[in-house]
């Protein structure tokens, strides 16, 4: 009966009705967007830089990670990729060669790091042969071909086909000079990363500096999926436990490798929950304000129910179902809208280019696609149907405290 | 008739290239010699100041030499000795020897146009390029054959392309140019001040330039040089470094 | 008018609850507004101010040119004359010189680049507090010949405290620079790069070491009030001439503006939210207002009061609470805020210990800039004279006879 009487009022009084309605769309679209835009964007940057860059987990010698040195290489490096491809979860390896050296162009000279890598293992594991700008991903005929980024090629002035001659200490410690074709330029959306790496087949660096071809100081995983990381990670650890504890091997998962991530990360979502609590007391404010009104000008009417006896915890209930209608229809509409318009901008992107050099530089894509998953949509709107409820307690006690005698007597 | 034209155009631009490389190995042995020792000043032009730096320096060869700084005070007994592919630098204020890593290559050298570099991987000029005579000019009185100097393709070098002027007498360098990849001219030497040095004949100054920087430029002076004379291996040695004066 | 306005007056005093409803939900506007904003701001100025005391202070000073080409020969006498002239500003808390090149760092058979700083130990601690960083020895002194190194370094080296590390680079023109020195200090630094490569000494020492008597690279400035940089900046090159380059830590790191900027749009996005949802707020209640009263507003016409005069008394009552409002919410607000900023939030778990491990202070600062206060203010205005103007056209459209009847 209480059910049928509110839903009745409900739909009495239309504009007000409709106002509340609006106002917990209006309040769930902008949260649930908001929070898709940043969870978008910090997402982009992790996914960007495991896919681009460093992948889910690497593995190194520990000493190679303090002296950068080519000399600390990895045990048996190719019995481990087999190992690692044959573990579940693992999508690709590529082992490589890495060393710091000195690039120099006829204009200037400047320190990079070069990567000995081989191009088909490599182009399984990260996603750089998709952000060539010019030239091709080792797709030349021509003898130690390289890729560079194009702020290194900017740097030194040299173009496809320019030669690039690169200083290295080989591994006996001597120097070595080398002469590499730049055959492709890619351009990520990290302008430092484009100036320092270089990549080159891991047969001609590996002549260059004297080692054997099957070398490798870095091994790369990428894995099926990034929530399979810490996973993927202990087996490994526990495979190669014998290693680690004699101190020749160390393997790192992305946030271990680059922490700034997992900061930015932790910071978005802090940031996003505050408004999204701003949010919510501005919403809970327009509601508690909206149902107080539809209750004072309600005054003679509920006066009326209760001089013919209806009691008190059924008008309670009543005006507490009201709202609970209202928000359940609000939050209905705004639950959809707000799929429609993440799913719609997710497809889209949001266009930031006027800053986008600010945003590559850190590492940012200007194009941001909003994602949420879809247990933070009814997280969301649960919060903003409980924030209602309680939204509307202040107005039904007002209710109760009518006097039904002098409230029908009551003139608005 | 045609095909014997041909033929002898072919032969001549071959006995012409391999003219050319020889000009440049003969011009490059004459400043190398077997060995040299010599007395030389260097100094540095900035528009805003000169530097001046006094040396001794011995060489054996392409591969080995050692240079002994006599002046400024502050950097006197300063060695450095290029031995195959390694430089090494002895610094007798705080008694250290010290390998020069990749990363210090295109740093200057004691301020001056030349990098580390330069030092470390001189006179590839015979190895790494293709020669060819492309004209000829006077420089100085000296008539010269222009050469032009490509790199070979898997050839180390930065250099697009080198132009020398070798004069037909005495094989002197007497300007060289250097370009880059797109035939922009980055720096040029001159030689000057042309001298009998014992048996043979030698620009005693050389001013290299950076195209890029008016008013740089470095110049080399030779008060005293000799050559071949006697110069054993364990000479250029880590411990000799600290003994040479 | 005068009329007018005093017939809105009485009419606020009549219906004391409906005043207070909307009075509530202009002045919740209001709050969240400036609440959101100087929580933004705040944290802005917080990155900014964290970022700029490790690298280059709010304003340098160099000679002019070095920014292009920074060679130790672009570098200028460091005269108390001249420090005088750059202090002699109100808004400069802190000058600190500073000689800055590239040098090889070398221990037994290690040797790697490193960027040493020849500072003043003092001053310097002061802005980026450096002795705080020191994890193993002491911070150096004004008198010490000894230097800082930075953590990693040190570690690739194999050097530690009481070891000399032998320092080696081009001097000022171009004079060999050579020395050894004694390590009296490890020093973590917090951005990475910077944690593999840095060496810190005094700059008489520094000075000794690049051959460079008396000279120094930069002046890095440090001042109290940001929303006055460009002035400062102005006035410090208007006095010193045009032989030195005055540069803005915005000029200096133009990467970290553009950071900054799109971190911006971030935040406006979400004001931006923030104001649609606080817009419908206000346009509820003023609407249900309207509706509740156009009975009232029937009569009044119906005895003869013209409708464009009804609409102008009810839009002065609305701006007359909707002022009453946003004052409040500034009164209430300003302590709240001020409180916020001299104690900030601080942050917890991961986040802090990220935070500290990137050298931030792990806090979540608010801001009490003015112009907070009155962009915040004109908007709300704005938005609650949008929010009104839809209801309060419904008078001009009002049917006197069905309105009578309601």
């Amino acid at each position: 009966m209480i059910f049928s009487i509110a839903w009745k009022n409900v739909w009495r009084n239309k504009l007000r009705s409709l106002i509340i309605i609006l106002s917990i769309t209006l309040g769930l679209l902008g949260g649930i967007f908001y929070l898709a835009f940043s969870n978008g964007m910090v997402q982009q940057q992790i996914n960007g830089t495991i896919q681009t860059v460093i992948s889910n987990i690497q593995l190194h010698n520990p000493e190679y990670l303090i002296n950068n040195e080519i000399i600390y290489t990895i045990k048996n490096p190719e019995e481990k990729v087999k190992t690692i491809r044959q573990t579940e979860g693992v999508r690709a390896v590529a082992s490589k060669l890495v060393s710091r050296a000195m690039a120099s162009s006829a204009i200037t000279g400047t320190g990079i790091v070069i990567n000995g890598i081989d191009p088909i293992d490599e182009r399984e594991t990260t996603d750089l042969y998709s952000k060539i700008v010019e030239g091709s991903y080792f797709e030349s005929d021509l003898k130690n071909p390289a890729v560079i980024g194009k702020k290194l090629a900017e740097k030194l002035k040299i173009k496809i086909n320019s030669k690039l001659v690169v200083t290295i200490q080989n591994s006996s410690g001597d120097i070595a000079y080398g002469a590499f074709r730049v055959v492709g330029i890619y351009k990520t959306d990290n302008t430092s990363y484009d100036q320092m790496y270089v990549f080159t087949q891991k047969k001609d660096l590996s002549r260059l500096i004297a080692v054997d071809e099957n070398t490798a100081n870095e091994i790369s995983i990428l894995l099926k999926h990034n929530d399979l990381t810490k996973q993927v990670t202990d087996k490994l650890k526990n495979i190669f436990s014998e290693e680690i504890d004699s101190e020749t091997l160390t393997i790192r998962s992305w946030d271990e490798i680059q922490p700034i991530l997992k900061m930015l990360n932790e910071m978005t979502i802090q940031f996003t929950m505050i408004f999204v609590i701003i949010i919510l007391v501005a919403l809970s404010f327009g509601i508690i304000n909206t149902m107080l009104m539809a209750v004072m000008e309600r005054v003679r009417e509920i006066g009326m129910l209760m001089a013919i006896g209806m009691n008190k915890i059924k008008v309670f209930s009543m005006i507490l179902l009201e709202t609970v209608f209202l928000s359940i229809t609000g939050g209905v509409i705004g639950l959809a809208l707000s799929y429609i318009a993440v799913e719609i901008t997710g497809n889209t992107g949001i266009d930031l280019s006027i800053v986008a050099e600010g945003l590559n530089a850190w590492g940012y894509s200007a194009f941001i696609y909003p994602e949420l998953d879809v247990i933070y949509y009814f997280m969301i709107g649960g919060l903003v149907v409980t924030t209602a409820l309680f939204a509307s307690i202040l107005p039904a006690r007002k209710a109760l405290k009518f006097n039904p005698a002098e409230a029908v007597r009551h003139d608005v | 008739m045609k095909f014997f034209v041909s033929i002898f155009i072919l032969m001549t631009s071959v006995i012409f290239s391999q003219n050319a490389s020889e000009i440049i190995k003969k011009s490059n042995d004459n400043i190398v010699g077997l060995t040299s020792q010599s007395l030389s000043k260097m100094t540095i032009v900035r528009p805003e100041w000169t530097r001046e730096v006094e040396m001794k320096t011995w060489s054996k060869g392409d591969d080995y030499y050692l240079i002994y700084i006599t002046s400024p005070a502050r950097d006197k007994g300063q060695v450095f000795l290029k031995r195959d592919m390694e430089l090494w630098n002895w610094m007798p204020s705080i008694g250290r020897m010290i390998k020069l890593p990749p990363s210090m290559m295109m740093q200057s050298w004691m301020g001056s146009d030349f990098t580390n570099d330069d030092l470390l991987k001189q006179s590839s000029m015979v190895k790494d390029y293709t020669h060819k005579i492309i004209g000829g000019n006077e420089i100085e009185g000296y008539n010269c054959w222009i050469i032009e100097l490509l790199p070979k393709p898997d050839a180390p070098v930065v250099w697009g392309k080198i132009i020398m002027h070798i004069s037909k007498k005495h094989y002197l360098q007497l300007k060289v140019e250097f370009y880059d990849e797109t035939y922009e001219m980055i720096n040029v030497m001159l030689g000057s001040n042309i001298q009998d040095v014992g048996d043979r004949t030698l620009p005693k100054k050389l001013e290299m330039s950076p195209t890029d920087k008016p008013g740089n430029k470095t110049i080399f002076e030779y008060s005293e040089i000799k050559f071949d004379v006697p110069i054993s291996k364990s000479f250029f040695s880590k411990q000799n470094m600290k003994r040479v004066k | 008018m005068n009329d007018l306005i005093k017939i809105a007056w009485r009419n606020i005093w009549r219906n004391k609850r409906r005043t207070l409803l909307t009075m509530a939900s202009i002045f919740l506007a209001a709050f969240l507004s400036l609440f959101t904003r100087s929580m933004q701001i705040g944290s802005y100025a917080n990155m900014i101010d964290n970022a700029v005391k490790l690298s280059t202070g709010y304003i340098q000073v160099h000679d002019l040119g070095y920014w292009d080409n920074s060679s130790i020969d672009k570098t200028f006498i460091n005269s108390d004359e001249l420090l005088n002239l750059v202090q002699n500003n109100k808004y400069v808390t802190s000058v600190l010189p500073r000689l800055e090149s590239f040098a090889l760092t070398s221990s037994g058979k290690n040797t790697k680049g490193a960027l040493v700083i020849a500072t003043d130990p003092a001053i310097e601690d002061s802005i980026n507090r450096l002795s705080k960083k020191i994890i193993d020895g002491d911070y150096i002194t004004r008198t010490d010949d000894e230097i800082l190194v930075a953590e990693k370094l040190a570690e690739f080296l194999h050097v530690g405290v009481g070891d000399t590390l032998v320092l080696l680079g081009q001097g000022y023109h171009g004079i060999t620079a050579a020395a050894q020195y004694r390590i009296k200090g490890i020093f973590h630094y917090p951005i990475p790069q910077m944690n593999s490569q840095l060496v810190y000494m005094n700059l008489n020492t520094g000075q000794d070491f690049y051959a460079a008597y008396s000279r120094v690279t930069s002046y890095s400035i440090m001042i109290n009030d940001p929303e006055e940089l460009d002035n400062i900046a102005a006035d410090i090159s208007d006095k010193i001439g045009d032989e030195y380059e005055v540069m803005t830590w915005e000029e200096l790191n133009e990467e970290m503006v553009q950071a900054i900027q799109s971190d911006n749009i971030g935040g406006i996005i979400m004001l931006g939210i923030l104001y649609i949802v606080i817009a419908f707020g206000v346009f509820g209640t003023v609407m249900m207002m309207t509706m509740e009263r156009r009975k009232e507003f029937a009569i009044m016409v119906a005895v003869g009061m013209q409708k464009t005069k009804l609409f102008a008394i009810v839009f002065i009552e609305t701006l007359m609470i909707g002022a009453v409002a946003i004052i409040i919410s500034i009164i209430t607000s300003l302590p709240l805020l001020t409180y916020l900023h001299k104690n900030p939030i601080p942050l917890e778990g991961e986040l802090k210990e990220a935070m500290l491990q990137f050298g931030m202070d792990p806090i979540w600062p608010f801001s009490v800039d003015a112009s907070i206060f009155t962009n915040q203010t004109i908007t709300i205005i704005f938005i609650a004279i949008l929010a009104i103007l839809y209801p309060l056209s419904k008078i001009l459209k009002l049917d006197i006879l069905k309105s009578m009847r309601s």
